[in-house]
């Protein structure tokens, strides 16, 4: 699993139509808006249809950050009948650009409250350009509380949820405000051709964001490099971090998690072991169990790892997962000897996976852990069940437990 | 003004503003974003091998510096500080035993040595890795190019600086400058002694 390709992969797997369906049917629909509305000389329309357009090619984001959404804006703001039309059109933009099956009946409420929130608003505010500032700027406030009561419903954490999405959406600020003046003044003036000038904004918003998008892959690919620099150290480790990343994720849905947090905890999971690149391999690979000594060197890694992770960003909430996902429930792990709920959700849960895939030791060196051979999947099941409750959490066990009669299935 | 005039104005002034990020802004943070990774990589190293230990912060930023004394582009300057900063990285796959001073054979040595060009190989691999391959494996023998130079000065100064402090490293860079008969390492070496007079 690849967490740059996380959103990606959710994306296609959530789509209800194929993405050269879902564009062609995009362009059509906004081809044939811009056609009726320039013959009738309907400058919302060509609005409403360059920001269909502008939607399509730009990354898929949430509705508030999305190119269309000022523009939408503007319009409603300068023309109150098309509030009903913009909020028709949004449903079928929520529907075609959902990013996910979680994201897509959130989108919907959105553009519907939307919707009517832009007809009332729209005929009672007077046609004033300059309140499409306010107008954009109460939007977002109602997407943003309309995300944190979705993710409150859900029981997501909303720190991970509603953040990211915030900061899509109230990102190039001045930008989205302009766009949203500009497009209302321009309906209420009523000058089909003068809405092109709406076009290097709104080709700026999109190139913004991929510009966002490709800095994100660029980290994860990066931090996909930095757990394969244990490999070079420790080849042994092969793939290890990789499954037990994949099957955070995995664990992650199941447990209802957010997609913004079901990400960063795969990344914690790639990375939870990266400590050991400290360590000395003539320990690690030792054919015998470890001394006193050499066993203190080896639980250094977790404290190693949630550093080397700190170092990157003091303020990643994946540094106390990686510093604690030795810790047992019973308070007899390490590094800090935490207890039950002590210990972050988190690190529960790589603590379990990690488990597992050490005992079964798949794709391990048959030559490795030579004193401890591996188990099969019966028995790792078996040994994890027996020590729920003293070193694992037993809720995380059963969750796990199902993931792997679901794949078996 | 009216609203057509406005909405041609701020065409004009999106479509500048668009050109200034594209080919400047955004190019630097795409290296910039990724200096919280390199420094995990560069802790990651120091950790593995701490008495190899090069302060890695201290030299990307040396050659920041220096990068803009020399007038250097920003997004060239933005990729040497991440070249800089991940320089060692081949050190992850040099035997701890190596690393920690219990060389049993030349070979260990001429593995440690290698490191760079190890690092190289790595970063050949990555996205954005084959940027910075070369920089990386010139990072202690120098290069041709300005870049190259300017990084593998920096390292080496961070290191003098690290063992013998920073009167022992500018004595370095005044004895290259001497030294030095091509104009592009002058230059650079005075770079960096004005970047550390600065520091």
């Amino acid at each position: 699993m690849n967490p740059a390709n996380f959103s990606r992969d959710r994306a296609l797997r959530g789509d209800r139509v194929g993405p050269a369906r879902k564009r062609a049917l995009v362009w059509l629909i906004a081809g044939t808006i811009l056609l009726i509305s320039a013959a009738r000389g309907n400058v919302a329309g060509v609005a409403l249809a360059l920001g269909l357009v502008a939607d399509d090619l730009a990354p898929p984001s949430p509705l508030g950050a999305a190119p269309s959404f000022p523009i939408a804006i503007g319009v409603a703001a300068a023309s109150p009948a098309s509030g009903a039309i913009l909020g028709a059109i949004f449903v079928m933009r929520s529907w075609l650009a959902s990013v996910n099956r979680d994201y897509f009946p959130r989108a919907l409420i959105q553009s519907l409250v939307l919707g009517c929130a832009f007809f009332v608003g729209g005929n009672l505010l007077a046609a004033s350009p300059l309140r499409a500032g306010a107008l954009y700027i109460a939007a977002l406030v109602a997407i943003g509380a309309i995300h944190l009561l979705a993710d409150w419903v859900r029981g997501h954490q909303p720190g991970f949820e509603t953040r990211s999405r915030l900061n899509a959406m109230t990102s190039e600020p001045l930008m989205r405000l302009g766009i949203a003046v500009i497009t209302a003044g321009i309906v209420a003036s009523g000058s089909p051709l003068a809405i092109l000038a709406l076009l290097p904004a709104a080709g700026y918003l999109g190139a913004a964001q991929w510009t966002r998008e490709r800095r994100r892959e660029d980290r994860a690919a990066m931090l996909q490099a930095l757990s394969g620099l244990l490999q070079y150290a420790h080849p042994y480790t092969l793939g290890h971090m990789q499954r037990v990343a994949a099957m955070a994720d995995r664990l992650g849905a199941r447990m209802r998690l957010g997609p913004a947090h079901r990400q960063r905890l795969a990344e914690a999971a790639l990375l939870h072991d990266i400590g050991k690149v400290a360590l000395d391999e003539a320990v690690l690979e030792a054919n015998r169990p470890l001394t006193p000594a050499e066993w203190e060197h080896v639980k250094n890694h977790t404290t190693l790892g949630a550093d080397i992770v700190s170092a990157a960003n003091k303020a990643d909430p994946a540094v106390p997962w990686i510093r604690h996902h030795h810790e047992r429930m019973d308070g007899a792990g390490y590094p800090a000897q935490l207890a039950g709920d002590q210990i972050p959700l988190e690190s529960r849960m790589i603590a379990v996976i990690d488990a597992y895939d050490a005992m079964t030791g798949a794709g391990y060196d048959a030559t490795f852990r030579r004193y401890q051979p591996p188990v099969n999947a019966a028995e790792a099941r078996l040994e994890l069940r027996r020590c729920a409750g003293t070193q694992f959490d037993p809720q995380v066990v059963a969750v796990f437990e199902a993931v792997l009669t679901e794949e078996l299935e | 003004m009216n609203w057509d005039q406005l909405a041609l104005l701020y065409a004009v002034a999106t479509s500048g503003w668009w050109l200034y990020m594209a080919t400047s802004r955004w190019p630097v943070a795409r290296w910039a974003s990724l200096n919280g990774v390199a420094r995990a990589f560069a802790t990651a190293v120091t950790f593995r091998a701490p008495h190899h230990r090069v302060n890695a912060d201290a030299c990307a930023d040396l050659v920041r510096r220096a990068g803009e004394n020399l007038r250097l582009p920003p997004v060239e300057v933005a990729r040497l500080r991440f070249a800089a900063q991940i320089s060692d990285l081949g050190l992850a796959a040099v035997p701890h035993r190596v690393l920690n001073g219990q060389l049993s054979a030349e070979v260990d040595a001429v593995i440690a040595g290698r490191h760079p060009e190890i690092g190289g190989a790595m970063l050949d691999l990555l996205p954005l890795g084959g940027d910075v391959a070369e920089l990386v494996r010139c990072h202690h023998s120098g290069g041709n190019s300005l870049s190259e130079t300017l990084v593998a000065l920096a390292g080496e100064c961070s290191i003098r600086e690290q063992v013998a402090g920073s009167a022992a490293a500018r004595d370095l860079l005044v004895i290259r400058l001497v030294e030095a008969d091509d104009p592009t390492r002058v230059d650079a070496a005075r770079a960096l002694l004005a970047a550390s007079a600065r520091g």
